[in-house]
Order: structure tokens, then sequence, then C-alpha cells
């Protein structure tokens, strides 16, 4: 009998001795991040890089979304995200995601994913980054155009009324959704105007029971989201330059924090302004970013609301200086206040959400340094970083590539990051009652710092028709956060599960894992895009240990394309919302806290015209998602992914 | 999800790639009004109803046009609701259409068009209190239309026609009857 382990090994082997024959290479993949072209298109498929799994449409996406283990919807707040390079940290109730960005795709150029540590302007990261880059100003006048629509399933409508036996609650739907870009140009101002309306109802259609008992009141009211931005560039010369960007954005919805686990709704407000000098020649920059939140808790069945505001003030220094020889480098600094605030914690009909509230510098600061020299390039880097609470804790990542023939790359990578954590994991408190019990999540404001070692060695080659990007990772995690359940129950007038914990440092895990990236072209209008990750989960049940993702593209005349992608996931187990029998008031049986294995088809078919009467660009596409609603879910709470189907259209004037 | 796929269809594959600008002189504007006759339960529950609104057409080709209209109708519940608390509804209809004139003669012109449409129900009354902030509903629809263009030279263009709307509600479809008038300026 061959122990799953061995066969973890054995298939590693097998990958890298594949590797070793197939000269070929992927062409998104620079100096350890991922470059794709399409990550900025809304298309109904998925992917993952190594362990960020990316969604680049949902039912509620006006971003692709990224999702790592644990967080449902939501990215974990290890992985960075950044706009332009600078982090931003306006997220309501510790809700992360690229979508929750005052930034529309009609501005967005490219994404950029790094995945394990990294070492960035203003923080490390122990779990990837994500930079949103927007797109230059164009020097005429632009208008940039999105729309889409879509489907829904349940709808109640005016038979609310004529069928009452019928009643369901929420719907699965997405309403008309725009965004819309202007831009231009006047002497040495470039400036950009953009905003967006998006509809939807995001918790899927199985959490319906659930929020008809939280609030009735809101029940059937649609999400939505809105957002206004307003950038500018002043260029000075040729090499210097002033970026001003002010931009903000309304929640209003159904959501599920992964703090609480529990649905809520959510009205939130976030801003960011930011004010970026850059001189090219001197290689000096200097930004200053306030990010800001506001965010509303509704009351629900057994829990009062709440609110909290975070706000940010940052400055960034840096300046890139040569170095003799083909050595360059870096020095980068942060300096900044963050202010955590319960709002209405006093009240006597509100509820604390924080343990106590928080006004704390945080400052940080880095050097990194690279060498190339024809075939072998290397950088690395060190950081220290200072949070709310916690002593300073250093980072630091070494990553070198080896260009060994025109087609061929390979490349190592080792790092130690520290994540410290985030004021939700540390203070943040929310109190739920049923009856006469109560319960309680709870922040732990005594938490140790998390770190994540961090070993990779890949092989990126490329050939005329297929590319292949093999990676062997190694992560080692001490002191995890994570959370420590006291009691678990299921109610049965709410059917949710309610939870009391506490958050706590929980010994070290090792994840080792391979990924394998395919992309062939056997014939220019066929394409094939295979993902594949394998890891031993051991000793981190709650990722599965197998995932892949197969998309097909076929590009038929008169430029419709088509694509379908398959996506399988394993199972999972996730033991913090585990419940027993007797526990269990609702069903009686328990919940095994186990997530089953699932396949889920997504397909998009679109045609492309260059000009359109008066519109250039133009695209039309229609895109399903979870084709054949198998119900799916990425935590054993929180939103099902329902099928959706949509039409959306780009396009610029 | 059939309706949709209809939709993307006709949207995609009717058009080959023309190219061309904007022709400010080729935009009409000018108002509507139609009777509305709905089917299913808001047929069933609900009276017949009158809608005005605007309407603006864009040659797109010779006698091809892309017509986009935005009513608002009233509908009242009907006498006898079989016992069931009805709420009053105001109705706005967005719409958007692609419509060929094919001339009969010198100035008439039979009229052949398909669309979309947003239905948006708000929900008022005494009945629609307990919806709390429930009380809009927003709805999508694909539409056929027939109708007659005339051409006088002396009065202002105007259609006179009938279309068919299907709201897509699932399990329960809603359909609507519209015909009406429209007047360009």
């Amino acid at each position: 009998m061959i122990s799953d382990r061995k066969k973890f090994y054995a298939i590693l082997l097998i990958f890298y001795f594949s590797a070793f024959l197939n000269v070929c290479a992927d062409d998104g993949w620079v100096e350890g991040k991922r470059i794709s072209p399409s990550l900025n298109k809304q298309r109904a498929s998925n992917a993952f890089y190594n362990s960020i799994h990316f969604q680049k449409l949902s039912a509620t996406r006006f971003l692709p979304l990224f999702t790592t283990t644990g967080t449902g919807n939501w990215t974990s707040p290890r992985t960075v995200i950044t706009l332009d390079g600078l982090p931003y940290s306006g997220y309501p109730f510790g809700m992360q995601s690229i979508d929750l960005v005052p930034v529309d795709l009609v501005t967005v150029d490219t994404l950029v994913v790094a995945t394990g540590i990294s070492m960035l302007q203003g923080r490390a990261s122990a779990g990837g980054s994500i930079d949103i880059v927007r797109s230059p100003i164009p020097d005429t006048l632009h208008i940039d155009s999105r729309l889409y629509t879509g489907s829904e399933t349940g709808d109640p409508l005016i038979h609310l009324f004529t069928q009452p036996e019928r009643r369901l609650i929420n719907k699965n739907k997405v309403g008309p959704s725009f965004a819309l870009a202007i831009s231009n140009t006047d002497n040495n101002w470039s400036y950009r105007i953009s905003g967006g309306g998006f509809f939807y109802f995001s918790t899927g259609s199985v959490n319906d029971f659930t929020i008809s008992r939280y609030n009735p009141e809101l029940i059937n009211r649609q999400n939505r989201q809105v957002k206004v931005i307003g950038e500018a560039v002043y260029n000075i010369d040729e090499h210097r330059h002033v970026d001003f960007y002010a931009a903000g954005i309304n929640l209003f919805g159904w959501e599920m924090s992964p703090f609480t686990s529990l649905f809520n709704h959510y009205t939130n407000i976030s801003s960011t302004g930011r004010i970026r000098y850059r001189d090219t020649a001197s290689g000096i920059s200097l930004a200053l970013v306030r990010d800001e939140s506001f965010v509303w808790t509704k009351q629900i069945t057994g829990a009062l609301p709440g609110a909290v505001r975070v706000n940010e003030w940052t400055l960034y220094p840096s300046y890139n200086f040569p170095l003799p020889g083909n050595f360059s480098s870096s020095l980068s600094g942060n300096v900044g206040y963050l202010r955590v605030r319960d709002l209405d914690g006093h009240k006597p009909d509100k509820q604390n959400v924080l343990l106590q509230d928080i006004h704390s510098v945080i400052w940080g600061g880095g050097i990194e340094f690279s060498f190339s020299s024809g075939k072998l390039f290397s950088r690395g880097g060190v950081r220290i970083d200072k949070r709310p609470e916690q002593t300073p804790a250093l980072s630091g990542e070494f990553l070198s590539q080896f260009t060994f023939s025109s087609y061929g790359t390979m490349y190592a990578s080792i790092g130690s990051a520290a994540y410290q954590p985030e004021y939700l994991e540390q203070f943040g408190i929310f109190r739920v009652k049923r009856g006469t019990d109560e319960f309680t999540i709870s922040g732990n404001p005594g938490l140790l710092v998390e770190r994540v070692h961090e070993l990779k060695l890949g092989f990126s080659q490329r050939g005329d028709n297929v590319s292949v990007l093999t990676e062997a990772f190694a992560r080692k995690t001490k002191d995890q956060i994570t959370q420590q359940v006291i009691r678990s129950f299921r109610s049965p007038d709410t059917r949710d599960i309610l939870r009391t914990l506490t958050y706590v440092n929980d010994g070290s895990k090792f994840v080792p894992g391979i990924t394998v990236q395919i992309d062939v072209r056997p014939f220019h209008f066929f394409r094939i895009l295979s993902d594949h990750q394998y890891i031993d989960n051991s000793e981190s049940q709650s990722l599965p240990r197998y995932k892949n993702i197969n998309t097909f593209e076929l590009l038929f005349p008169l430029d419709l394309f088509f694509e379908i992608s398959v996506s399988h996931t394993g199972e999972s187990f996730w033991k913090e919302f585990v419940v027993d029998v007797a526990d269990d008031e609702y069903s009686g049986e328990g919940f095994d806290g186990r997530i089953g294995e699932s396949t889920i088809f997504d397909i998009t078919v679109s045609r492309a015209f260059d000009k359109f009467y008066f519109a250039r660009g133009l695209e039309i596409s229609l895109q399903a998602q979870n084709l054949f609603n198998t119900p799916i879910r990425r935590i054993p709470v929180g939103n099902y992914i329902d099928r959706a189907v949509f039409v959306y259209l780009s396009f610029r004037l | 999800m059939k309706k949709i796929i209809l939709i993307w269809s006709l949207l995609t594959g009717m058009f080959p790639a023309y190219s061309g600008e904007i022709d400010w002189d080729k935009f009409s504007f000018g108002v509507t009004g139609n009777y509305q006759v709905p089917f299913g339960d808001l047929g069933r529950y609900w009276n017949d109803s009158a809608a005005l609104g605007g309407v603006g057409r864009y040659e797109i080709q010779d006698r091809v046009y892309l017509i986009g209209t935005v009513t608002l109708g009233y509908y009242t519940p009907r006498n006898n609701t079989h016992g069931k608390e009805i709420p009053f509804i105001w109705l706005v209809n967005l719409s958007g259409s692609i419509q060929y004139d094919i001339p009969v003669s010198s100035g008439l012109g039979l009229l052949l068009g398909i669309g979309g449409d947003n239905f948006t129900f708000i929900f008022r009354g005494s009945a629609a209190e307990d919806m709390g902030k429930n009380f809009i509903e927003s709805e999508v629809a694909i539409h056929g239309e027939v109708g007659l263009r005339f051409r006088s030279g002396k009065l202002p263009v105007f259609d006179i026609y009938t279309r068919y709307s299907s709201i897509f509600s699932y399990p329960f479809q809603i359909p609507i009857w519209l015909s009406g008038v429209n007047f360009y300026f």
C-alpha cells in the first residue's frame, strides 16, 4: 500500500522529469510574478496561480475574484492587495477583496499576481500579492464603458402577493450594471473620471431561509455597489510627474464577513486619496495615501447592529539608486498612523465590535537589490514592519533565475515573512444570542506574529505551441493564527452555525505542494490551458489536496470566440465548523465539517468588433457560470455559487 | 437562459462588423404612449394600464433603426383579488430594440422589431407596507414588435405599434402586450 505522501513525492518527481524533457515556457511569468493579459477580462472561467484561486467572473464581481482557502469570497489578509504598487486598506469589517478597492476594470491595465512571500513597498506579504495596475490616461478624449445584465433564479416578483405559498425571498440575480470612464489630456494635465453601479444578489438561493429569518425588512433587497473615481496626472517635465487619485465606493448588501462567519447586511463607504510625486531620472518617489472605511451592520436575529471606522494615513518615500556593475538597488519606507474606532459600542442598543479602539503609529522599511548578467537574474530584499500592538518583525526574500536556453528558465526562491494579525483578529468581538445562549467570537490581543517560511523551485519553459510552468513549493507556518472553537451549535430557527471562539496561535503547519500549468496551442484556433495543483494537506485539511482547472478556447471565423472551463476541487475538512449531533437542534444530524469534491463548468461565447459604428474595440459576450448549477461552496458556511448567465458588453468611444 | 442566449445571438449574429462615425442628423427624439395589457398573475390580479414616456431612435443603416424608450405606467389591483392583499404598482419600462422599416408606399412603412426590456416594479399601498425596503424590483424581458410608420410630410413622423414583452420570471412568466404610438420631432 503506497501512502499518500509517497504518491505525492512520486508525482512530484514525474512532473520534474517531464519538465526537463519539455523545453518550453510560460509567457506570463516574470521574475516570480504572474502577469496575464487576460486577467482583466471578465470571463466565466477559473484559474489559480499557485495557491491563489482566481475566478474571472462571478455573479457578484466587477473585477476578477481572487480567493485563498479559508475566506470564502474574500482574499486572505495574508495576501496584500496594492493599487499601483501601494497597499490599500479601506476594507469593511475584514472583507478584503479586490472588488472592494475603489477602481474599475475599465481603467485597469494589468493585474500582477505574485504567490507566496514577497517584499512590497509598505508591507511584507506572507501569502502573495495582487497589484492592480491602472492603464495610462490616453492623450485624446476617450470614453470606455462596460455593461452587463444577467439571469436569476427563485424570483418572487409579484408572486410575493399572488402566490404566497411559493414565497421565496432572496434571488440570485444580476441587475443591469455599468461602468464608464471619460479621459482626456490638456497640456500638462491628463485626467480621467470614472464610475459605475452594480446590482446583484450574492448569497446563493440555499441561504434564503437563514437570511429571511435574520432581517425580514431586507430579505429581498438587492445588493448594490456604486463607485466614483477621479484621477489626474500633472507632468512637470519629461521625468517628473505628480499623480492624484481620489475615489469612493459604497457597498450595500448581504455579505458574510470572514470574522463572524454569519451573514449580515452591510452598509459601507470607503474612500482613498493618493498623491504621488515621481522623478524617473533621479529615482525618487514620494507618496501620501489616506484610506478610510466606515461600515455599519444591521440588526439580525439575536445580534445588535454595530459600526466601525478605519482610517490610515501613510507616507511612502522610496529611492532607486544604481550600483556599480550589473547591480541596482532601492530603499523604501513607510510611516503612518492607523486608527480603528468602534463608532456605536457605547450605545445601549448597539453592540461592541472592538475590544478596544486602535490608535497606533505603523512603520516599516526595506532594501531591495537586483543583479542581472546574461542568463542570471537575482533579486532579494529584507524588510522590517511594525503593525499595531506588535513588535517589529523582519521579513526577507531571495530569488534567483537562470535562463538555460532560449526556451527555458529555472528559478528558486527562499523567504521568510511575518504576518502580523489584522485588527479584528486582535481586537474584534461579535456577540449573537439564540434563546438564552450567547455565542461570542473574540479576537485575541495577545496574538503573536505568524511566520511563514517558504521554498520554491520552478521551471518555466516555452515552445512554439506548448508552454509549461512547473513549480514545487514548501511552506512552513509557525504560530499560525487560527480560530479555536469552544462551542458550535446549529440553531433550529435560523439553521445557521453559531460558534463561540477566539483567535489563537496554533503550532506549526507544513504544506508542500506542486503546481503545473500547461498551455498548449496545437492549432491557431484552438488552445488548452491546464492548471493543476497537488498538495500534501495532512497538516492543513481545509486546503483541498487536489485542484485542477482546464480551459478550452476555440476561435471561429468572424472572430467568434468560445471558451469552456472545467474546474475540479477536492474534498476539504474544516474542524472549526464541526457541530456535534447533540448540538444540532435543527436536523439532529450534526455537521462533519467536510465539503465534498466539486466540479464546475463555465462557458463564454464572445464576439469582438474592431470598429462598430462609433464604438471601437466592441466586445459582446454571453457567459454562464456554474452551467449545471452544482451546489458549490468554498467554505462550509457562506455564499453558494449558483448558476448565473450574463450578457456582457464593453467598448470604447 | 434560452432567452438570454437568444438576445445574445441576435445582437452578435445579425450584424457584420459595420463601422462608421456618429451622425447626429440620424438621431430623432419624441414622445410615446401605450396601453398595456398584462397576462399571467399580473393580468389576473391587476387592471390594464396606460403608460407615457419618451422615445429616441438612431438610423444605423438605411431603414434600420436602434430604438430606445422609457415609459411610466400605473397598475391598480382588480376589484376581485380573491381575498389577497394586492399593492399598487408603478411600472417603469426601459426598452431597447432594433427595428426594420419595410417600405409599403411613399408615406408608409411596415415596422418589424425585436429587443430587450428592463421593467422596474415599484410596489406601493398598504399591501406593500410590510415589504420594508424591498418594494422595488427590477426585471429583464425580451420583446418582438410590429407596427406602421407614417410619413405624411405635414405631420411629424409617427408610428403605431404593438409589442409583446415576456418578463423572465421563474417558474411563472409574465407577458405584457403593449399597443401605442410614437411621435418623433
